[in-house]
């Protein structure tokens, strides 16, 4: 045994030892591999306590940071969740010592005083096992007594998140804490097919995020994206809040070929492939019902819209702008108060999105076929909203596109599973929304298509990407059908039990949301990884662009150069 | 002088040597469809009298071995016009033949270095002279698939992949001349407009009654926002048959992207589809267009419910009703019977349609052909083999041919798809 043990007999140290104790394995204090100390107490359900040996700097530690348990015949892969200062002898802490760096602190530390850590198993390896994929187990037994605890070591980090190279779809999203230039990896397979989330309070750089997790999933082609992007963060340029006044290239630039950019307010000063206008009649009563809070509307006047459907049927929205409510509301026997509020907001949502919300007869080109198209041809598609940033533009143009292609998702997989051999499965798709919780809220998640697919639309192949900075307001439900988090810092108390409900050992990860950064770092669990990881994120810059297969504009020109040559002639 | 806008004449798929519905001319040496399409030509021609470019931009023939007839009317004409203006041409799919070293059926025009015609067979930008200036020309000639296919990058790729990587390459091909003519304007002056021309499918086009074969392979779309690209002042494409721009209706917008459509109709699927030109008046910046109709032939289906009583009579009297529209068109006659009633005479049927061009069919229907051709199964997801299969599944008449039909069918559909 290697480490510090207290049943071990002690040579007598010269003096020059008690100076400067004596590390392990002559490692550098701080780095990889470093032997940390020994596990003293622990149990499954609550973790472990690692005593640290006398020589480790306390500092170098944090929490989120791996440690390895090398157990018997397991490696149990853990994550500091906290660290404290304790005493074997509490007077020796009521009496401290003079100045610091005094011969009685080296002496009273790590015998009198000591420091724990607080570690949280989440993988167990079992040594034995060649194949590096069964090898991995989730965590059903602890490490004994004096279990030696080290540093992990990028050799671990790659054991556990595999490497790029090891598959068309691991993607490198960043580095563990305090371990730079070691990737760790994520499946974006198994993370396209199911819905995920990307939660932190704003400015935490969750938009950068985003944009990384789009960039993996277009140069690994795990999913076709439709992005509806509120702020105009995704299509040609997005904003860089690093630096004031600052921009970065969005998706349309870095994959010219492979991403289209429709947009609600064509305006010169923007870049944009196709314009959306949306006919009257592509309104139905469940849009309505997911605007009731956002316009005002009580439930029972958003049910009259059903009515009103019922009545006037394919045009009931332009007949309900022009109709006499009172009649209708005798007719129907409905509640004239809450049809002519229904009819007064619906005059609201018309005048708010007159931009782009027109007349049947005025819509010249559907341009909702065309976006159905390039997601099936794997086109990925950015919508992007301009001036209607609002919540009211937001939701109803979100909630009518993806009702399209829920249909066409739905129809297209149907026909798939009944003659796999006659119609290809539809490709996966991955719609990204923002301030998801405003239409996965209780209340409006039951009733609307967003509701429907974060539950159950993974077997049409479709699947959510959500941003939010409210996890708590998002039904529980769909919170815990999330594979895979994101979360980078976030204050409310409420926020971080809701992102963490569910998820096991989240005693010991709530301390570690707490207490990462505020920009660039993420805790990152579920589904697509082994093991819930602290990262520091991959910064989205020019290096990043180029693995991710950016061709700087004039790479691609002399590529179509060549192509001249060696195609056309 | 740079001010003058050059004025182009935009020509659509011009498909010379299609001979259905037509008849042998003997004195001619082609049929009577082949004068069709020739007399469409030559009436988009006359308006070459008053401009300053002809744009051809790809399909000229009907396939990549046109007949040597038909080739010399199109080099004649193609001849005359070039001592006047200069022309353009780009290959078309029909004009480009599989093979990677063999010559597509305009090539020869390219080999004869006909004063004022220039064949472009790859995107490279080309200042082509006129009367007022230069103007650049950026061709997008059709490219086989199989030419992708012979690039170490291609190997062991899926179709989706390789239809990835053609659209990429294309839209490279389209990204690399706007940045040249941008190099060029800086050289030469910012004045001189541009003129992208394309034989291929843009994003949102609506396919026309003609070349609704999505049951062939599947097709390459070009998304708009790459050919609207502000370096050019005017978007010339051909392939699709019917004329329309893209977006829908959008007669304002620049540059205008615009299908003149073909020149003459080809099959019955055109019927309610006008066939015109495009004439267009390129400045930089700015573009204005009209269509100029070419009056094709007329294609005319009757469906008629006859009579029980007296079918002859009745199918008879609904014809006479369409004499004027019969007269000089390519006619077919659908009629519904009840069943059991015996089938009128056809010889008589045909008197009836006296003055007709062409009749291309005389046929009973026990469904309305719209039933028929709306059969579940059959989606445009199926290849063309499976959509036979499967409309031969629903005909328990054709049940003996079945292994036939689908053997000859083959080597017809892989001759297609080798084509396209």
């Amino acid at each position: 045994m290697s480490s510090f043990d207290p049943f071990e007999e002690i040579p007598a140290a010269s003096p020059g030892d008690l100076l400067s104790p004596q590390t392990q394995a002559d490692l550098p204090v701080g780095s990889a591999g470093e032997s940390l100390g020994v596990i003293v107490r622990g149990s499954l359900s609550k973790g472990l306590d690692l005593k640290l040996d006398p020589g480790v700097s306390l500092e170098t530690l944090r929490a989120g940071m791996f440690a390895v348990a090398g157990g018997e015949m397991f490696d149990f892969f853990s994550l500091v969740t906290d660290l404290e200062l304790t005493a074997t002898n509490p007077e020796a802490v009521d009496a401290p010592p003079p100045a610091p760096g005094s011969l009685l602190r080296q002496v009273l530390a790590g015998d009198s005083l000591y420091t724990r850590a607080m570690l949280r198993p989440h993988l167990m390896v079992n040594r034995a096992e060649p194949d590096a994929k069964k090898a991995l187990l989730p965590v059903k037994t602890i490490p004994g007594h004096f279990t030696v605890v080290r540093r992990a070591t990028p050799e671990d980090v790659n054991r556990v998140f595999g490497s790029e190279e090891q598959s068309p779809y691991h993607f490198h999203i960043g580095e563990p804490l305090e371990m730079d230039e070691i990737p760790v990896c994520l499946n974006l397979e198994a993370f396209a097919e199911r819905s995920n989330g990307i939660f932190g309070k704003s400015g935490t750089g969750k938009t950068f995020l985003t944009r990384l997790m789009l960039c993996g999933l277009v140069h690994k082609n795990a999913g076709v994206n439709l992005i509806f992007d509120m702020h105009g963060e995704y299509g040609w340029r997005g904003t860089d809040e690093g630096r004031p006044g600052g921009s970065t290239k969005g998706l349309r630039e870095l994959y010219p070929d492979r991403v289209q950019v429709f947009t609600l307010d064509p305006r010169p000063t923007v870049k944009y492939d196709r314009e959306i206008r949306i006919p009257y009649s592509f309104l139905e009563p469940e849009d309505i019902l997911s605007l009731q809070k956002v316009i005002g509307l009580t439930s029972t006047s958003a049910e009259n819209s059903y009515l009103l459907q019922r009545r006037f049927g394919r045009h009931w929205f332009a007949r309900t702008l022009d109709m006499d409510t009172k009649e209708v509301a005798e007719e129907e026997d409905a509640h004239q108060g809450a049809m002519q509020a229904l009819r007064r907001k619906l005059g609201r949502l018309q005048k708010e999105c007159s931009g782009f919300l027109w007349p049947d007869e005025r819509v010249v080109e559907d341009a909702i076929p065309l976006v159905l198209r390039n997601l099936e041809q794997g086109i990925h598609t950015v919508i992007d909203f301009g001036r209607y940033s609002q919540l009211i533009h937001y939701i109803l143009v979100a909630n009518i596109l993806t009702r399209r292609i829920d249909e066409q998702w739905r129809e297209k997989s149907e026909q798939h599973f009944s003659d796999p051999d006659r119609h290809p499965r539809p490709p996966r798709l991955v719609i990204t929304i923002e301030e998801a919780h405003k239409f996965l809220e209780p209340g409006i998640a039951e009733q609307t298509i967003f509701g429907r697919i974060a539950r159950e639309l993974r077997k049409y192949n479709v699947t959510l990407l959500v941003v939010d900075q409210r996890p708590s307001q998002i039904q529980k439900e769909v919170l815990s059908q999330l594979g895979t988090k994101f979360c980078c810092l976030l204050d409310d108390e409420s926020d971080v039990e809701a992102v963490l409900a569910g998820t096991s050992g989240s005693g010991g990860l709530r301390s570690v949301l707490a207490s990462l950064d505020t920009r660039q770092q993420a805790l990152v669990f579920g589904h697509a990884l082994p093991m819930p990881v602290v990262v520091k994120t991959r910064s989205y810059d020019e290096q990043f662009w180029k693995t991710v297969g950016y061709l700087p504009p004039e790479e691609r020109s002399a590529r179509a150069r060549e192509d001249r040559k060696r195609l056309w002639d | 002088m740079m001010s003058n806008p050059i004025r182009v004449l935009h020509v659509g798929d011009v498909h010379l040597g299609v001979e259905l519905y037509g008849r042998p001319d003997a004195e001619k040496g082609y049929g009577t469809r082949v004068s069709d399409f020739l007399q469409a030509l030559d009436r988009a021609l006359e308006l070459a009298e008053d401009v300053d470019l002809v744009l051809f931009p790809g399909d000229i023939y009907k396939n990549c071995d046109p007949n040597p007839t038909v080739q010399r009317e199109f080099a004649s004409r193609i001849r005359r016009i070039g001592r006047q203006v200069p022309v353009v041409v780009i290959p078309g799919n029909h004009d480009v033949p599989n093979a990677f070293a063999r010559a597509s059926s305009v090539d020869i025009f390219h080999v004869l270095e006909l004063d004022n015609v220039h064949v472009l067979r790859r995107p490279e930008v080309t200042p082509v002279r006129t009367r007022w200036g230069e103007v650049l020309i950026a061709p997008l000639p059709f490219m086989p698939r199989s030419r992708l296919l012979s690039l170490e990058e291609a190997r062991g790729k899926s179709l989706p992949e390789v239809l990835e990587m053609m659209r990429s390459r294309l839209v490279e091909a389209v990204n690399l001349m706007a940045e040249e003519i941008g190099e060029y304007r800086q050289a030469h002056g910012e004045r001189v407009p541009a003129i992208l021309m394309a034989h291929y499918t843009i994003s949102g086009a609506t396919f026309g009654g003609y070349g609704k074969g999505a049951l062939l392979a599947p097709e390459i779309e070009l998304p708009l926002g790459t050919v609207r690209n502000p370096a050019f002042d005017y978007v010339a494409l051909a392939h699709i048959h019917k004329h329309q721009t893209i977006p829908p209706n959008d007669f304002t917008g620049q540059p205008p992207v615009i299908y003149p459509g073909s020149i003459e109709r080809v099959d019955f699927g055109e019927e309610d589809e006008d066939k015109v030109v495009v004439l267009a008046e390129v400045t930089r910046g700015h573009t204005s267009w009209k269509a100029v109709p070419l009056h094709p032939r007329k294609f005319l289906t009757l469906r008629i419910e006859a009579d029980e009583v007296d079918p002859l009579e009745s199918i008879k009297s609904k014809i006479e009703a369409k004499k004027s529209q019969i007269q000089g068109a390519v006619v077919r006659v659908f009629y519904t019977l009840p069943p059991g009633a015996p089938n009128p005479p056809e010889r008589e049927i045909r008197q009836a349609l006296e003055g007709a061009h062409y009749i291309a069919a005389i046929r009973r229907e026990n469904v309305r052909p719209e039933a028929r051709s709306r059969h579940g199964g059959l989606t445009t997801q199926l290849g063309p083999l499976e959509a036979l299969e499967e409309y031969l599944r629903t005909q328990p008449q054709l049940q003996d041919l079945r292994e036939e039909l689908i053997e000859r069918a083959k080597p017809l559909i892989e001759e297609i798809a080798s084509r396209e």
